[in-house]
């Protein structure tokens, strides 16, 4: 009986995995795959993200001008914790040929982030990125 | 005191400050139909006894952090999810029927934190799970995200 998990209980682990752990098991099976994939999974995950004070973070850019380097760090509220790099901005997805020169974060919500970023090909020219930071996308 | 009977017909005398940690139990009192033995059809001796254990141990939950009591319940909460896969479903499936929100969540949460990092083949291997996706199905799972299919951390045993 007990390996047999009843969708409702599946649910009640699967919501409290990180989203590494459940891009990577949407592989584990059909179920699994539309199980994650759902709307209404998503909905109840980023609930919980919110209420949950361990999976609050806070984004952070940082430019370094001398050499054009830029990181974004995410930050735990947590009091005591380190800053871990979420990744360097160049590993986005946008095309190769706009190298990013400065990028900052205009504003997040619901675990989504906007950012404006300039180009070395028109500086002055904006450019904004509609980022998702859990998934890479 | 309230009587508990399990599906394989074993009794169980729990006080009432204990039981009424489940919701379903203390509606069932409040109601006045726990009178007599409360029947769990759903629910073996063997899971009964963990779950009494649990619901004896938390029965002044509120008060333990007046009396420092905290650390000795993360302790035996700690303690208390150290089982066996089977045994933390049948546990969690007992949890939810009962609707004893704490125990809920401290199951789930062990099983999710065994979960995290575990492999695909590996969690289809503790789960009993059969692999219906097509071998391009499954190529396109990764190439969506492959940065969840990398790392150190990811562990392909089955324990």
């Amino acid at each position: 009986m007990a390996t047999h998990l009843v969708d409702e209980i599946l649910m009640e682990i699967l919501v409290r995995l990180p989203v590494r752990s459940l891009c990577k098991f949407k592989c584990v099976s059909k179920y699994w795959r539309t199980l994650i994939s759902d709307s209404y999974f998503k909905m109840m995950h980023l609930n919980r993200g919110k209420n949950d004070p361990n999976s609050q973070k806070l984004l952070v850019s940082q430019w370094f001008p001398q050499d054009e380097r830029i990181f974004i760090h995410c930050l735990n509220l947590l009091p005591s914790s380190a800053a871990q790099p979420v990744g360097n901005v160049r590993g986005l997805d946008f095309p190769s040929i706009y190298r990013p020169c400065r990028v900052y974060l205009a504003c997040c919500f619901d675990g989504l982030a906007v950012m404006v970023i300039n180009d070395n090909i028109d500086v002055r020219r904006n450019r904004y990125l509609l980022w998702n930071p859990s998934t890479g996308e | 005191m309230v009587k508990l009977k399990s599906n394989d017909d074993k009794e169980f005398e729990v006080e009432e400050a204990a039981v009424i940690q489940s919701e379903m139990i203390k509606n069932m009192i409040e109601d006045g139909c726990a009178t007599s033995v409360i029947p769990l059809p759903n629910i073996d001796s063997k899971t009964l006894i963990k779950v009494i254990e649990y619901l004896n141990k938390h029965i002044n939950m509120g008060k333990a952090a007046e009396t420092g009591e905290e650390d000795d319940l993360k302790e035996f909460d700690e303690q208390f999810v150290n089982m066996g896969w089977e045994e933390l479903f049948d546990v969690i499936m007992a949890a939810n029927y009962l609707n004893i929100h704490e125990l809920m969540e401290l199951c789930c949460q062990s099983a999710a934190d065994r979960l995290k990092n575990k492999s695909v083949r590996a969690v289809r291997e503790m789960l009993k799970i059969t692999n219906d996706l097509t071998e391009e199905e499954e190529q396109e799972i990764i190439n969506d995200a492959p940065w969840a299919f990398e790392g150190p951390e990811i562990d392909d045993t089955v324990n």
